[in-house]
């Protein structure tokens, strides 16, 4: 690829982008961006040139069907959040653009009330780049759904001018940033812990018959029940923004900082992998590592109260506690589990952005099953801790080694003021999201499922899931509903058509879910050189390339993709598309994979291989293969819809090729 | 490796015969150039193939034992009389190749000989001239080569090929027209076993493309080095990182249609469609043994080198990988400039890496 050209401006992107790494959010942003040439407003091509793939393309949003039975989808989100189907200045902008399907975080159908993540993020993640630190090339990233799944393209800034200007802002801010970035992380830890304890201290309880006397005697001038359950709502949608907005706060100048260290690795370095570069920054603690820490924890503690053997017959939750409640020994290790609890199993087993995805607390049956594993793998004598020491001495001697290599004394010095920096940041890089995507997402939907029964009292729904299909604009509608006409004495209105507005929702999703759509809309760019793009999403023109020709060739026996982890192995495919299904795999088996997340990770101790549809060598599933030292290619774009279970397959982690040997 | 157990079992002092560890550049007038060179990787601890060198004196040895002395002499006389001086070489040609060996030096070099062929079967000799300046040793070239000796007789009878070519036609013009004196040249011989190529190629220890030095490239194919340096063939290729000592890229090419061999007699052919010709011709833990090779060869040389290289059929990992060649490489490359960001503070860094991007 030495010969794609550096475009001058380009890139800017970076920090769009932002986002990333081992394990993050929505992170990672791409950005592609190519701007067709026919477009009028004298759009030019800023990150990427277009022009060789002239014949092929992704379809424009306004050629893509929608599928049968998915007919009204654009009903369930906001005008603003969906392509136009209607000729007109806003389509032809949103046609001028290559957006990408989001498959990092939002790789399934958009349900309307967990579109309220992606709204979250497209606010926090741009105003940080554009108004707040004021990243001179970069604005922030447009969202708009798609048959319900989200597809994103990053905007830059186009006059050169404006770049000039915005720098002055962009490094007495950003600059203020880093040079007070421990402290301010360390203030930053504790107002995410307090939004999400405001989130948690929330209470949605019943309207009553009649209002309590306080009311009137303490001359509250409100009605209090209504009007704290339609207060609370929104003060929950508004914590719940707000700590998106933590989210965003130091992560796009993580992401530069990092960047920084990175060019200058590539420049002195050109072949050095990417994953040298994030192993010398990386850290060895992430709190992102506790929960499955906790679990190492508790299953040497089972193992030391002589308790294996109840693990072992792998009861489920409920019956394991009730087994271990009949000893002494049983309610000291239940006491240890407590302490676990909060908040490390406050944890999703996804991205974070879907309520279905199972978190932990809520069904404690999936850390059991992962310190039962620990605790078999006690018995057989085999260790079970994670080897910090040498992964801390590996991180430092790789830094040495390669600080060994440069002559230069000013370039020694670059590398160790780079790497000093972008080791300052990675920390928040790396724990950011457990507090937004795990602890504070589950907060989010345990409140959203309060109100969910409150609504099905009330008839609105009648099951308390059915809440996740309204949209939080729909949601505060359907309270007030709820309050006014408990206040006129009256049933609230949505009784009479939310219920069947539901059940059509509900069709319209699993339709969607069937029938996936393009992984990119509008022309392809010529030539990628941005970084988070590749790194992240692994999107690249090869990628591209692969997808033009992967949408209309289903029966390929040989995939290639990002060789993520290096390394050969072979076993039979386990395709898992949803975070509820991991309990499927087996020792032994290939993980088939959209996208992994960290939650999956003691899933990595039992399985050969890893092959994933979306990523780049900086995704999670690359960095926990690199750990745990399994194959894995990334970023193949169709592995899940061309691989079923079962089928034999040989995963080469060094070229990035996974080949279907037999079915 | 057994290079190294055998030469010091055989490890002599003032003989007509030198060992490995006898060779290097400060003899180089006596073990010339090619040994000299071979001398010098041995100690870089460069996998060589075992050989010994019979010294410049031994050559003036066999030149005295056979009084060919005033013979050559006489090509001063004649050096503006061509026709004559033409029937003068093929006299003394002649002479040498009739020759006997004076009874020690051919003990010596019998002795020598005996110990590799055992273990080897076939060794190579090479002539090693010793030749004082760059300008000469470009013509060294022209000197004799031959592969497939398999006993004391052809032994013997390379060894006079080698001093018989010190007197050819060319090498002679060639010295005349450099005004060299013709008693001043000697030659000494390396005797090398050789190595049964299953694959071979050539090793940089820095990129060459772009002056990397963190990676180690390698290209290799199948049978002798010719495949790969002639480029008549797509090579497998490896980055291996010298960091961590892993290959961090690899291309295996479908496409090797070619090979070369040697036969028994020394021949070498080329094999047009081996079957082979889609299979990878090395794996990734010969690849970086190699790597680690050359590392130990770049610091021992200070400076980056261009390697060739060869691994033997029949011997055994790890001791299958021999080194045969290694010159300097000189890369002329923007990678030894000093980066741009240096003559930035950290912020202005930070903003450049913004607004330029990153080539990946």
């Amino acid at each position: 690829m030495s010969n794609f050209p550096v475009l001058k401006n380009g890139l800017l992107n970076l920090i769009f982008t932002l986002c990333t790494v081992p394990f993050d959010g929505p992170s990672a942003f791409f950005h592609i961006f190519l701007m067709r040439k026919e477009f009028k407003r004298g759009w030019e091509n800023r990150f990427i040139r277009c022009s060789g793939m002239a014949d092929k393309k992704f379809p424009y949003p306004q050629e893509v069907e929608t599928p049968n039975g998915a007919e009204g989808w654009e009903e369930m989100y906001p005008k603003f959040y969906t392509f136009s189907s209607e000729a007109g200045p806003k389509r032809d902008w949103e046609s001028s653009l290559f957006w990408f399907q989001d498959g990092m975080h939002h790789g399934e159908p958009l349900y309307p009330l967990d579109a309220i993540h992606s709204m979250a993020w497209q606010w926090a993640l741009s105003s940080y780049n554009s108004r707040t630190f004021v990243v001179p090339p970069a604005l922030g990233i447009a969202h708009r759904v798609l048959n319900c799944y989200l597809y994103i393209t990053p905007i830059p800034v186009l006059d050169q001018k404006e770049v000039q200007r915005r720098v002055e802002y962009f490094m007495k801010r950003a600059g203020y940033y880093y040079q007070n970035w421990n402290k301010i992380f360390e203030e930053w830890k504790v107002n995410a812990e307090k939004i999400v304890k405001e989130m948690e201290s929330l209470e949605f309880n019943d309207l009553p018959e009649f209002e309590p006397e306080e009311v009137v005697f303490k001359h509250m001038g409100v009605s209090k029940s209504s009007f704290t359950l339609y207060e609370n709502y929104h003060k929950l949608v508004l914590q719940h923004f707000k700590l998106w907005q933590k989210h965003f706060e130091m992560l796009n100048l993580g992401y530069a900082a990092y960047l920084t260290f990175y060019t200058f690795c590539k420049e002195k370095f050109p072949g050095i992998p990417d994953q040298h570069i994030t192993r010398m920054v990386a850290g060895i603690e992430s709190i992102l590592f506790r929960p499955d820490q906790e679990c190492r924890r508790l299953a040497k503690a089972a193992v030391e109260l002589n308790l294996s053997s109840i693990f072992q017959k792998r009861l489920g939750y409920e019956k394991t506690v009730e087994e271990l409640s009949k000893s002494e020994k049983g309610r000291k290790w239940l006491e240890e589990l407590e302490k676990s609890k909060y908040p490390w199993f406050y944890y999703a087993t996804g991205a974070g952005f879907f309520h279905t995805e199972p978190r932990w607390i809520d069904n404690l049956d999936i850390p059991l099953s992962f310190i039962t594993d620990y605790v078999e793998k006690l018995v057989k004598n085999e260790n079970i801790e994670l080897p910090t020491e040498k992964l801390r001495r590996e991180r430092e001697e790789l830094a040495q080694k390669y600080k060994a290599l440069l002559k230069d004394p000013q370039d020694i010095k670059t590398f160790e003021e780079n790497l000093q920096l972008a080791r300052t940041v990675f920390p928040y890089v790396e724990d950011h999201n457990f507090y937004v995507e795990h602890w504070g997402h589950t907060i989010w939907y345990r409140k959203v499922r309060e109100i969910g029964s409150l609504l099905v009292k009330h008839g609105i729904i009648r099951n308390v899931d059915d809440i996740f299909y309204m949209n939080w604009f729909e949601l505060s509608q359907a309270l007030y509903d709820v309050c006014a006409n408990w206040a006129v004495g009256v049933e609230p209105a949505g009784k009479h058509y939310w219920p069947s507005e539901i059940e059509r929702r509900k069709k319209i999703i699993e339709t969607c879910r069937k029938n996936r759509p393009p992984p990119a809309l509008g022309k392809p760019p010529e030539v990628i050189t941005e970084p988070f793009t590749i790194m992240l999403w692994g999107i690249t023109k090869d990628r591209i390339d692969q997808w033009l020709s992967g949408a209309t060739q289903k029966d390929l026996n040989r995939l290639s993709g990002m060789p993520a982890s290096p390394g050969v192995a072979e076993g039979p495919a386990r395709v898992i598309l949803s975070a509820e299904e991991i309990v499927k795999v087996k020792e032994g088996e290939i993980l088939v994979a959209p996208i992994t997340a960290p939650s999956w990770n003691p899933v990595f101790t039992k399985i050969k291989a890893t092959v994933t549809d979306i990523g780049g060598i900086m995704s999670h599933t690359a960095i926990v293969c690199r750990e745990y030292g399994l194959p894995a290619v990334v970023g193949t774009g169709f592995a899940t819809t061309i691989i079923k279970d079962g089928m034999r397959l040989r995963v080469d982690g060094n070229e990035g090729v996974v080949e279907i040997l037999g079915v | 490796m057994g290079t190294r157990v055998w030469s010091k079992f055989l490890g002599s002092r003032n003989s007509f015969i030198k060992f490995p560890e006898e060779c290097s550049a400060r003899n180089v007038h006596e073990v010339g150039g090619k040994a000299s060179s071979l001398g010098e990787l041995y100690k870089a601890n460069a996998p060589v193939p075992p050989f010994f060198v019979v010294t410049s004196d031994g050559f003036k040895e066999f030149i005295n034992f056979n009084n060919l002395h005033p013979l050559i002499t006489r090509l001063e006389t004649v050096r503006h009389d061509e026709a004559k001086m033409l029937q003068l070489l093929q006299d003394i040609r002649l002479r040498i190749m009739s020759a006997d060996f004076p009874p020690i030096l051919g003990k010596e070099i019998q002795v020598a000989f005996q110990k590799i062929i055992n273990s080897w079967q076939t060794v190579a000799v090479r002539s090693s001239a010793t030749l004082e300046d760059a300008s000469e040793a470009s013509f060294a070239g022209q000197y004799e080569s031959f592969l497939g000796i398999r006993n004391t007789v052809q032994l013997f009878d390379a060894v006079r090929k080698c001093y018989a070519s010190l007197f050819n036609d060319r090498a002679v013009i060639y010295r005349n027209r450099m005004n060299r004196n013709h008693t001043d040249v000697h030659m000494a011989i390396v005797v090398q076993s050789l190595v049964r190529a299953r694959s071979a190629g050539v090793m940089f220890t820095v990129n060459p493309l772009n002056g990397d030095p963190s990676v180690t490239v390698i290209e290799s194919s199948w049978g002798l080095g010719e495949a790969v340096v002639k480029g008549e063939v797509i090579p497998d290729s490896y980055v291996i990182s010298k960091v961590t000592g892993e290959v961090v890229k690899s291309h295996s090419s479908r496409n090797k249609p070619v090979k070369y061999e040697v036969l028994h007699d020394g021949t070498v052919v080329k094999v047009e469609n081996p079957p082979e010709a889609t299979e990878v011709s090395l794996s990734n833990k010969e690849a970086e043994l190699l790597a680690e090779i050359g590392n130990e060869m770049e610091r021992y040389f200070g400076a980056p080198q261009d390697i060739e290289w060869v691994v033997d059929k029949r011997c055994k990992h790890p001791d299958n990988i021999f080194v045969v060649q290694s010159r300097p490489v000189t890369v002329n490359s923007t990678i030894s400039k000093r980066s741009t960001q240096s003559s930035l503070t950290l912020m202005d860094r930070i903003l450049q890496t913004l607004l330029t991007g990153t080539r990946v």
